[in-house]
């Protein structure tokens, strides 16, 4: 009899809990599919908005995407990074701009994975390879 | 065995009120989640024309940049922003803008209030418009903010020179032109019926000329009624 109410008591608390975790789960669920959503949509827009004004923007009267063929072609603008930075920083906290294999500018301390942007910049006078991928991901 | 049937009867009746806790608790718990989920999906709807105005609005032919044949996306032109919005320096003239700007008339949502600001992120100049969609039914609220807002500026000298100001964000300078009072006041008018508001800022370069681009903000506020 002792046997048969506590096993009616542990089937009691796991109905119980089962009910609210029912009812509780596909609206937490819910609610997160619709934040993450709207939120990845807003930054994916973003940095393709910001890898945009960026190449569009000049530096010193010169266009900025010509600046950076000629970084990728002749190795010109050594100072690559500290034009790039404080641009970037007026948009992203959490920031990395790649050109090929070259990481041009990052933020210090984060490691941003999210959200890439990616255009081809196309390389004049070089036979063997035509264009190079500039990728810009944020967080 | 007469009390092993009383305690019976005094586990059921426990055992149905527990029952009986456990689903008004869940009713309620069912309810209130429902109070929680509406208003998401609502917010995201906004959010989502938001972002899908803004993207319009950085496209559109009144204020992107276009050599004739195509508009840069997100390539905002400087004498289009100063014809179609608000800025320091023609802010004598946004009576005529807040009612003739084409903008809203072209891309907007019908009962919807919609307040763009273009920030140059290098040099601070700013641009500001707000207007409304298509307004459906008479005596909106969005109606009565307007008209709350044309019959208490104030177009005295020292009112008009504060408007003028070229410094802080787009908005700081042209409120100026209402005591902090009148302002408040209207505003109450139209966020009394306004429903969801979203706010999002996007990035833009902004052309002064062909060797002249800055980076800059587009942000958009959008409030459906």
């Amino acid at each position: 009899m002792k046997g048969q109410l506590l096993e009616l008591a542990l089937i009691g608390v796991v109905f119980t809990v089962a009910s609210f975790l029912i009812v509780i789960i596909p609206f937490i669920f819910t609610r997160i599919h619709f934040i993450e959503t709207i939120d990845a949509e807003v930054v994916q827009n973003n940095a393709q908005l910001i890898l945009l004004s960026l190449l569009s923007s000049t530096y010193q009267n010169k266009p900025v995407y010509q600046i950076l063929i000629e970084h990728a072609a002749f190795n010109q603008h050594p100072d690559i990074e500290q034009i790039m930075t404080p641009r970037l920083q007026k948009f992203a906290d959490c920031y990395a701009l790649q050109l090929g294999d070259e990481v041009i500018s990052k933020s210090a301390d984060c490691d941003p994975q999210k959200y890439t942007a990616r255009v081809k910049i196309v390389l004049p006078y070089q036979p063997d390879k035509k264009v190079e991928f500039l990728n810009l991901t944020i967080n | 065995m007469r009390m092993k049937g009383v305690s019976m009867v005094f586990i059921m009746a426990m055992v149905a009120m527990l029952g009986l806790a456990i689903s008004i608790a869940i009713f309620f718990l069912f309810y209130g989640q429902m109070f929680v989920i509406i208003p998401i999906i609502k917010e995201n709807e906004i959010q989502r024309h938001s972002i899908i105005l803004a993207n319009l609005f950085m496209s559109s032919d009144k204020l992107a940049y276009s050599d004739g044949y195509r508009s840069y996306r997100a390539v905002l032109d400087k004498s289009k922003l100063d014809k179609e919005m608000v800025n320091q320096g023609n802010a004598l003239s946004f009576l005529n803008i807040f009612h003739q700007t084409d903008l809203f008339k072209e891309i907007s949502y019908p009962n919807s209030v919609v307040t763009l600001a273009v920030v140059d992120n290098d040099n601070g100049n700013s641009w500001y418009v707000s207007g409304t969609g298509q307004i459906q039914g008479e005596g909106t609220s969005v109606q009565s903010y307007f008209e709350c807002m044309v019959s208490h500026i104030r177009l005295d000298p020292a009112s008009i020179f504060r408007a003028m100001r070229p410094t802080g964000p787009p908005i700081a300078p042209i409120k100026a032109l209402w005591t902090d009072y009148d302002f408040n006041a209207c505003y109450q008018v139209l966020s009394s019926k306004a429903g969801v508001v979203a706010f999002q800022t996007f990035p833009v370069s902004i052309r002064y000329s062909d060797n002249d681009i800055h980076l800059g903000t587009l942000s958009l506020s959008l409030a459906e009624i």
